[in-house]
Formats: C-alpha cells, sequence, structure tokens
C-alpha cells in the first residue's frame, strides 16, 4: 500500500495566507515517516488532510493512486494530540474503545489499560491513560495507515517507550505505515525510518525529503 | 508496573454509606414534581363552588375552614390561588411545548444548515432578545384578544430565543467535537453518529432549558395578567388576585397578597430547582456524585 501526498497547498480561504504549498511526500506501508519542523508550520494541518478531515485548496491524497473513500470506515486514521476532546465525554470508556473493532485482552494488556478503566468515565481518567485509548481504538484490522500527531507529548517517558515499542511491534506485524508528528528529535530519529522536514512557506521550495 | 496504576490504586474512594448526592437529589426533584402536579390537577377538577362568592363571608382573616382568608366578594382564597396556579401552570405547559419545539427546529437549523439561515434565525434571535420582553407580550396578547387565549398564545411565542441559542451553540460545538469527526472517519453512517454522539448531547441541555423555562412563562403569565390584559378577572389567575388585593393591602387586608403570592414564588422555585438538579444529573461530571 502506498499513501502518497501529490503538490498538496492547503489555505483557509482565498485570502488567507498559505499554510502548506506544494507538499510532496510518499509513505509506503513499511515506512516510519517523522514529520518534522517547527511550530506554526503546518504539520497537524497536514496530518488532517493525509487522514481525510481536511480538504487540500489544491493538490490531491493518494492512497494507491485512488482518493480517500469519503464513506466507510477511512483506511488512513489519524491519533489526535489532546486525547481529551477526541473521547465522547457522555461515553464509559469501554464504548469508545469498541466504537469501531473489538481490541482483545492481549492488546489492552501491552497498552497497559486496566480493566477497571473501561467501567469509567473519560474525566476519570487522565490524558495519558485516554491517550491509550485512542490509540488502541484505531489499530484495527481495516487500518492501514496511523498518522500520530503529538501522541506521546503529554506521556512520561516511560509510558511513552511502552506506546512507541507497542504501535511499532502493531505496525510492523500488520504492515501499517506511520506518519508521526513530533517536535521531539530523538523520538523521530528513534521510532522512524524516514525524515520529512516541512519549509518554511514564504520560501515556497518543493518539500526537501531526507532520509535518516 | 508504571506510576499511574499506582496513583490509581490509591485514589479515594467515594464513601457508599448513607444518601448520596443523587438519591437526595432524585428525592428532591420527585417532591417538586409531586406538589406542581398535585396542584395543576386539584385545579382542573376542582368544583368551583369552592371558591364561590358568598357575600355573607367578605374579609374573614386566615382560619381552619378559610386557610388563606377570603376576598370582598367572600371567595376563599385557598382555592382560588390553587386554581388560579393551575391556570398559570397550564400556560407554563403550553408555552413550553411551543417555544420549545420552536427552539428546537430553529437551532438545529441554523447549526446544521450554517450559512444564510444560521444568520436569520441569529438575527431574529437577536430581534427578539433585544426588545422588552414584557412589551412583546403585551403587544402579541392584546393583538389576540387577550383573556385565556391571548395571554397563552403570547407566552408560548416569545419564550424561544434563548433556547434556539443554547440549542444551536450546543449543536454546533458536538458538531466539529473531535470524536464525532473521528467517528465520522470511523465509517459511522449519519443516523448512528446523530443517535449515538448528537442527541445524547443536545437533549439533557434541551431538557433542562424546558424545565427553566416553565418559570419564566408563569411569572409572564401573572405579570400580564396583573397588568391586566391576561386572563379576564372571572378567571382566578394569581396576577388577577395579586391586582386585587392591590386595592386592599392599605385598609390592612394582607392575606390577600401574602399567601397567593408566595405558592406562585415557591413553584417557581421549585421549577427552578429541578431544572438545576436535572442539570447536575445529567452531566457527566457531576453524575457520578
Amino acid at each position: 500500500m502506498q499513501l502518497k501526498a501529490d503538490n498538496i497547498s492547503f489555505r483557509y480561504n482565498d485570502k488567507s495566507p498559505w499554510v502548506l504549498r506544494n507538499v510532496n511526500f510518499t509513505v509506503e506501508s513499511a515506512d516510519r515517516i517523522a514529520l518534522v519542523g517547527p511550530s506554526g508550520y503546518g504539520k497537524s494541518t497536514l496530518s488532517k488532510i493525509l487522514s481525510g478531515y481536511l480538504k487540500p485548496t489544491e493538490g490531491k491524497v493518494l492512497l494507491n493512486g485512488e482518493l480517500l473513500p469519503e464513506k466507510g470506515y477511512c483506511p488512513v486514521q489519524m491519533v489526535y494530540q489532546h486525547p481529551e476532546q477526541a473521547v465522547n465525554p457522555r461515553w464509559k470508556m469501554d464504548k469508545t474503545l469498541n466504537e469501531c473493532w473489538k481490541p482483545d485482552q492481549n492488546l489492552l494488556d501491552s497498552m497497559g489499560i486496566e480493566k477497571e478503566w473501561l467501567k469509567r468515565w473519560p474525566s476519570e481518567l487522565s490524558g495519558g491513560e485516554l491517550q491509550r485509548f485512542c490509540i488502541a481504538r484505531v489499530l484495527g484490522p481495516d487500518t492501514k495507515f496511523l498518522i500520530c500527531d503529538e501522541i506521546s507529548t503529554m506521556l512520561d517517558v516511560i509510558t511513552q517507550a511502552q506506546i512507541w515499542q507497542l504501535v511499532l511491534e502493531i505496525s510492523e506485524e500488520r504492515n501499517i505505515g506511520l506518519v508521526v508528528v513530533t517536535h521531539n528529535m530523538a523520538l523521530a530519529e528513534k521510532v522512524c525510518n524516514k525524515i520529512v522536514r516541512l519549509p518554511e512557506i514564504s520560501v515556497q521550495k518543493p518539500e526537501e525529503r531526507i532520509s535518516v | 508496573m508504571h506510576n499511574d496504576s499506582i496513583f490509581a490504586a490509591g485514589s479515594p474512594r467515594l464513601k457508599s454509606s448513607g444518601i448520596n448526592t443523587r438519591k437526595k437529589m432524585i428525592i428532591y426533584i420527585t417532591a417538586a414534581c409531586v406538589y406542581l402536579i398535585a396542584v395543576l390537577i386539584a385545579g382542573l377538577v376542582m368544583n368551583p363552588d369552592l371558591y364561590g362568592v358568598h357575600y355573607e363571608n367578605k374579609f374573614l382573616t386566615p382560619s381552619f375552614s378559610h386557610p388563606f382568608g377570603t376576598d370582598f366578594m367572600g371567595r376563599d382564597m385557598f382555592w382560588r390561588s390553587i386554581k388560579g396556579l393551575s391556570n398559570s401552570i397550564l400556560v407554563g405547559l403550553a408555552a413550553s411545548a411551543v417555544s420549545s419545539v420552536i427552539a428546537l427546529i430553529f437551532g438545529v437549523a441554523a447549526a446544521v444548515a450554517g450559512g444564510k439561515t444560521d444568520k436569520i434565525i441569529t438575527w431574529l434571535v437577536d430581534c427578539c432578545m433585544g426588545m422588552p420582553h414584557i412589551v412583546l407580550l403585551l403587544l402579541i396578547s392584546y393583538m389576540m384578544g387577550r383573556g385565556g387565549f391571548g395571554v397563552a398564545f403570547a407566552v408560548a411565542v416569545t419564550h424561544w430565543p434563548e433556547l434556539t441559542r443554547l440549542v444551536r451553540a450546543e449543536v454546533l460545538q458536538v458538531k466539529n467535537a473531535q470524536y464525532v469527526q473521528a467517528a465520522v472517519k470511523m465509517g459511522k453512517s449519519k443516523t448512528r453518529i446523530a443517535k449515538e454522539h448528537i442527541i445524547p448531547h443536545v437533549l439533557p441541555v434541551y431538557l433542562i432549558g424546558l424545565v427553566l423555562l416553565f418559570p419564566h412563562a408563569i411569572m409572564h403569565e401573572a405579570s400580564l395578567t396583573f397588568l391586566g390584559f391576561g386572563f379576564s378577572a372571572s378567571t382566578p389567575a394569581i396576577g388577577g388576585i395579586l391586582s386585587e388585593a392591590m386595592k386592599h393591602i392599605v385598609t390592612g387586608k394582607w392575606w390577600l397578597c401574602l399567601f397567593p403570592g408566595l405558592i406562585l414564588l415557591v413553584a417557581v422555585m421549585l421549577f427552578d430547582v429541578i431544572g438545576d438538579k436535572l442539570k447536575m444529573l445529567l452531566n457527566p461530571g457531576s453524575g457520578n456524585q
């Protein structure tokens, strides 16, 4: 499988400045790409475009040469930066966890999700605990690419390591391509096999692609 | 083991002994509902002779046979007040039913359609909220020929703006929430998202708004009648009773305004209590207390 950002440009309306300009890169299933760049360079916007939440102003996102499906389960899934906004506050955790597939007990154990948490409201869990649910619920069999937008920023270092270990294991086992958005260069070098830097927009040069 | 689970195990548990807040609230709500329904039904099935004219009993002070005293025509104020409050609750019911449906339709339409529809509805809301409510009520009530129908109509069609605003804001907020967007990407259908995410989020706000609309409607009916634009003098109504009592208060007939005023106040406050407690019960943040 291949996820291709084909000459993507984005701005919010006709008068606003460009957030992204002519971004090109390709993610293969075996790839683990880090998307790095300072704040405000459009990393989160690009993640949203790649996973179909936003429509690019120009260019397109191609999955195996076709546009992302509008209906049904999207094979490109995104995990948000703020888990507390990504779960329904009126649902107990087990409903959120099982929203699109039924993760087995093994996965829950290795994610460090405790059984007792399933009976709680989201307001009774911490950000890090919630983030595990958000990751677990999109690791379903239909997910082909996973966009991780700063997913481990709110976790302590040990949990970060655990979660990344697991995400890497699962992505390898199921052949899921990863796009990792992060500020943390050490993490990017550890987790990913390619790094894509978003250029400053005023320069408007085509996307650099550097392999590590 | 990681740190989080250690903290989780040490977190304080809520005490399960005695009556918890939730139960206490349910008791409050039930008591308030029972009182209001009892007044409503008593008023509906009451024999009009109970507050009939008895000139021989003019201006009796409160006693066991006439708990609220009698007025200048010898009518028993207790039964008259109950009947009047019952009428007020009826008007409140009509107002809530009509206004909340208008609010729901407008609010959802504004949030879902957006663009011009949203602008027009928001403008209408601003218009209605910018005008003094009582003036609008007077005009509509007068136009509709005063009396019971006039006041009910006026109160019913003027209480939607606040609720419309509330419903619109809630629908907009939940529609753009990350978890709803994520559900779309997980391939959930529109009806399923509406049923599982949006309605459970908007319904409590709507219900609370509906309950809190009641005291407003009742107070406005009473004010209209007090000013002489509402129920006719022959129909018992708290507003009418109070405006009659104004004439006699200088001669020391205190019971004519005290008791009817009190039961109106209690009814209004009870609706407020019900609304507030419902809010706490339905809010996930405080729902577990």
